[in-house]
């Protein structure tokens, strides 16, 4: 049996829960809103039937509201890897890969970056879009007043996703517009890596990298207990990417220490410094000669309110190195000095104009 | 039987944002012709039923109702020529309710009925009212009160996961959700060919403090600053600040005030790029030199 009911066709209109209607009229049985209508509503499924959700009688069947054709929005959702194709294939994207054990960081700094360009220009750099902004927004959220949490938080990442974030460097000429992509890989899938070759071969982003991005848990660094295992855990994942040929002498890799200000909270400098240095050896002993390039920092993405350190402390001296270093344009340069030339007119223009091109 | 250029454009903002009063005082100005603007009404063009009520609440002061959805009026054309006699264009003008531009970032699609307007729009006219900008407020920006001691910052840690609301769209900051719109309108130049943009900052009178439009866009809305610095060469700006009621007209001795002006044109004030008046046309002419 269905029932007559009342309800608003109005978009964001909450009288239905509220009682409070958006443009303000009465909710009188004599109704004066002309977006609140009789709806009969099936009580069964069985009854739900497109004879039974017209209007009964007097009602003529050319006043019904049609259904409107949606027009979407053709981008928003975070990335996939094959979406990112989209993006790849319009301009020389940057890729940073973030690599590391779960809540060791990766996360919040993808927000720290976006806030920080919330607050305004940043490292030189003007906000130029976004493709994955519902993304971007969603993950900032638990770190918002409008979460009604009481601490700031970062959401657990479950399933591989990419951010998209366009910049331009300020004062740069036309088309001086730099798209950036970055990993948000649930930290379990580097656990699996770091245990498992054919695992590692699967994770084909890590070999596109402009930037592979190795994050050691600052905090877990300050406890006695934890220390050792994460440095283990962050060299042997360096290691397995570079058997696995995933890595090479292509790579630029940062080594970022982060939660610095959890690091300061717990340790004395030279405890810091200390373990910071013990750190470096550790990794880039194995790594000597297999990679272009590797760096170490300190950061502190989101440091806690008590810390002295800004929002976002170190990334402002690393972003730019991300968005115009690039592994793979390395490897269009040393690409070009083998060519041959062949002598035809093309090939001699190509020289004179691209002179670093292949 | 004289042929006319064409343009459409199209008019942007969300709810309250005083789309609606604009138009009401544009309508006004160009059909009074009481000051000297940059465009001028040749010609009535249409049913003017809309515009005539319109104005009418906004010449005698009175609340001007929220245009929604199934009321809006898409098809407002005005044939206008440039001060100099030159280029009579017809100029189409939708009135489209703000909550559509809402529903694109809230449910990332909308009417298509709003959409083909959107794709023959050339320029946009986009508004902001400076009180309804909604910030971002990070969690770290707000004061914790010093008599708050630790167990109690520990306990509230432990529950912030079960008392935590999760994000809604409308949770964000207006300026993501205005450039969010700004991209999808130059997203592709192919089906959406909008290639300037006058972003109106409305109820200007309401804006404290030396600063012009500009620079308010750049202190509140930095993001949406930084987007149209970036893409200038695709989608290029002017920057208004408008107050078309000069006043807060719920205030009845202020209402009455304003009344009193015989030009009620000149209640008008628009200042920002290259302008400094009463003339409410300069944004739109702005829109059709291109």
């Amino acid at each position: 049996m269905s029932e007559e009911k009342r309800s608003c066709q109005q978009s964001g209109c909450q009288v239905q829960a509220t009682g409070k209607c958006l443009d303000g009229f009465s909710l009188s049985p004599d109704v004066e809103c002309p977006h609140y209508k009789v709806q009969l509503v099936a009580e069964t499924e069985e009854e739900l039937s497109t004879d039974e959700l017209l209007p009964e009688d007097g009602v003529d069947s050319d006043e019904e509201i049609p259904t409107p054709i949606l027009v979407h929005i053709p981008y928003g959702d975070d990335l996939s890897a094959k979406s990112c194709r989209r993006i790849m294939s319009r301009s020389l994207t940057r890729v940073i890969v973030l690599a590391g054990d779960p809540n060791s960081g990766k996360t919040t700094l993808l927000t720290a970056i976006y806030e920080k360009f919330l607050d305004g220009a940043f490292a030189g750099y003007l906000f130029a879009g976004s493709e994955t902004f519902p993304g971007f927004e969603e993950r900032c959220h638990p770190a918002r007043v409008a979460s009604y949490s009481s601490h700031p938080d970062t959401v657990r990442t479950t399933r591989e996703k990419y951010l998209h974030v366009k910049v331009r460097r300020k004062g740069a000429a036309v088309n001086g517009v730099r798209d950036i992509l970055f990993s948000d890989i649930p930290g379990e899938d580097f656990e699996r890596a770091r245990n498992a070759e054919d695992f590692c071969r699967q994770m084909s982003v890590i070999k596109r990298a402009d930037h592979l991005l190795l994050f050691l848990d600052g905090e877990r660094l300050a406890s006695l207990t934890d220390r050792n295992k994460t440095i283990t855990n962050g060299r042997t994942l360096l290691r397995s990417f570079l058997d696995a040929e995933m890595l090479g002498s292509w790579s630029i890799v940062d080594v970022l220490f982060t939660k610095y200000d959890k690091m300061q909270a717990k340790l004395r400098p030279e405890e810091i410094e200390k373990i910071i240095a013990h750190s470096i050896e550790s990794i880039s002993t194995q790594c000597t000669g297999r990679l272009q390039k590797i760096r170490f920092h300190s950061i502190a993405a989101r440091p806690d309110s008590s810390s002295s350190l800004n929002d976002g402390y170190g990334l402002e001296e690393l972003f730019p190195s991300w968005v115009e270093d690039s592994a793979q344009f390395v490897r269009l340069e040393s690409c070009s000095k083998q060519r041959q030339t062949t002598g035809r007119e093309f090939d001699l223009f190509l020289e004179r104009e691209l002179p670093n091109y292949c | 039987m004289t042929e006319y250029l064409l343009r459409h454009q199209l008019m942007a903002g969300f709810p309250g944002t005083g789309k609606t009063t604009f138009l009401a005082a544009l309508w006004h100005a160009l059909e009074s012709g009481e000051i000297a603007t940059g465009l001028r009404l040749k010609q009535v063009d249409g049913d003017r039923q809309y515009l005539n009520q319109i104005r009418g609440k906004w010449e005698s002061c009175s609340p001007l109702e929220r245009t929604t959805q199934g009321t809006e009026e898409l098809q407002i054309s005005l044939l206008l020529e440039f001060a100099d006699g030159s280029a009579a264009t017809k100029v189409v003008i939708p009135d489209m309710a703000g909550e559509s531009y809402l529903n694109l970032w809230e449910h990332r699609c909308w009417d298509k009925k709003y959409d083909d307007v959107a794709r023959v729009a050339k320029g946009l006219l986009l508004f902001v009212h400076p009180n309804e900008v909604k910030p971002r407020v990070r969690i770290r920006d707000v004061t914790i009160p010093p008599d708050e001691d630790e167990d109690g910052a520990d306990e509230a840690k432990t529950t912030s996961s079960e008392t935590s609301e999760s994000w809604h769209p409308l949770h964000s900051p207006t300026e993501v959700q205005l450039v969010e719109l700004l991209q999808f309108f130059t997203y592709d130049p192919n089906c959406y060919p909008i290639e300037r943009v006058a972003l109106i900052v409305s109820a200007w009178d309401l804006v404290v403090g030396d600063v012009c439009p500009a620079e308010w866009v750049a202190r509140r809305m930095p993001l949406l600053d930084q987007f149209l610095q970036s893409n200038r060469e695709r989608l290029d700006y002017r920057i208004y600040g408008l107050s078309a009621q000069k006043g807060d007209i719920s205030d009845p001795e202020k209402a009455n005030e304003l009344r009193g002006y015989l030009k009620q044109s000149e209640r008008i004030m628009l200042i920002g790029d290259s302008c400094n008046s009463n003339d409410i046309t300069a944004p739109l002419k702005w829109l059709m030199e291109s």
